[in-house]
């Protein structure tokens, strides 16, 4: 789906600015569109990020791994998305995170003003060094970030230990 | 399925550069917004995952709209990072409203780590059908 094509609307490519003629409706369109880009002024750089827009419609969500002694956490950062929108598996030793997200928020009759935020679907899968027990991952979902813990395997655990260091 | 493989890149969070000087040693970040208009009002989405309701504040002052999240520090200090993409930090950003904002009446919620606005326009700027006498 070109989900740009239904989204943005370059205001500099409007008709209105395209023509140079100089019809009274036209330059009533670009009065109204002058009105309208009046309504902000930002602070954090809209401007610059303006032609960033197109990568906007591909969504890879970010991911953050780590550990502490139990296991490894994976996060996911998935803002506007909920539990039931995501799908996670376990097989050989790979994670797989699937979800689509959507604009759900929007209704037809508004007009998307800017966009920043990515949509789509989506799938990653994150290979996990250690071994560890499938049985039981576990995931939960809060705020907008997917939390995924992998307990470590016995095995794995005692292969930490502490080797005493001896006087010679 | 091939324009999945085109652009796996993961957009980058964007860190906030300041001049000031600030007293938390947290990074802060920009939180990627979108914005729609209706008839009515401007509606403002904000995204910031892993902020709880309770620690976001939206305040209005001289005409700017100050939003900042705050994010909870605690459950990652025993964690010892393996592979990152992202990392954390608060999300703050300002926008300045103009006459055309009801500013009394905008209205702010959250839900899944986004953060929604009401901006309404003030009655002027909606549009209206004259009656015909």
């Amino acid at each position: 789906m070109a989900l740009r094509d239904l989204v943005i609307r370059n205001r500099n490519s409007s008709p209105a600015e395209r023509s140079s003629l100089n019809h009274p409706f036209e330059s009533f369109q670009r009065e109204i569109d002058r009105v309208f880009n009046g309504f902000f002024t930002d602070f954090g750089g809209f401007k610059s990020d303006f032609f960033n827009l197109g990568r906007a419609s591909s969504f890879s969500p970010r991911i953050d791994v780590s550990e502490d002694k139990t296991g490894i956490n994976i996060a996911a950062e998935l803002p506007g998305m909920n539990e039931k929108d995501i799908e996670v598996s376990f097989k050989d030793g790979q994670l797989l995170i699937k979800g689509e997200k959507t604009h759900d928020e929007k209704k037809e009759s508004e007009d998307v003003y800017h966009v920043e935020r990515s949509y789509g679907s989506f799938q990653r899968s994150i290979r996990v060094p250690e071994e560890v027990e499938a049985d039981r991952i576990e995931a939960s979902f809060k705020n907008g970030l997917l939390k995924i813990k992998l307990p470590k395997s016995e095995k794995e655990r005692e292969q930490v230990r502490k080797l005493e260091v001896k006087s010679a | 399925m091939a324009e999945e493989k085109k652009d796996l890149a993961v957009n980058e969070k964007k860190e906030i550069e300041t001049k000031k000087e600030h007293t938390t040693p947290l990074k802060r970040y920009l939180p990627a917004t979108d914005i729609v208009e209706t008839e009515q009002e401007l509606l403002l989405y904000m995204d910031m995952p892993g902020v709880d309701k309770e620690n976001v504040t939206v305040k209005l002052e001289k005409n700017v709209l100050q939003v900042d999240g705050m994010i909870e520090t605690k459950p990652y200090s025993e964690l010892k990072p393996l592979y990152t993409e992202y990392n954390i930090g608060n999300y703050t950003r300002q926008f300045e409203l103009s006459n055309k904002i009801d500013q009394s009446k905008i209205e702010a919620s959250m839900k899944d780590g986004v953060l929604s606005l009401v901006l309404p326009k003030v009655a002027e700027m909606q549009p209206r059908s004259i009656q015909i006498n």
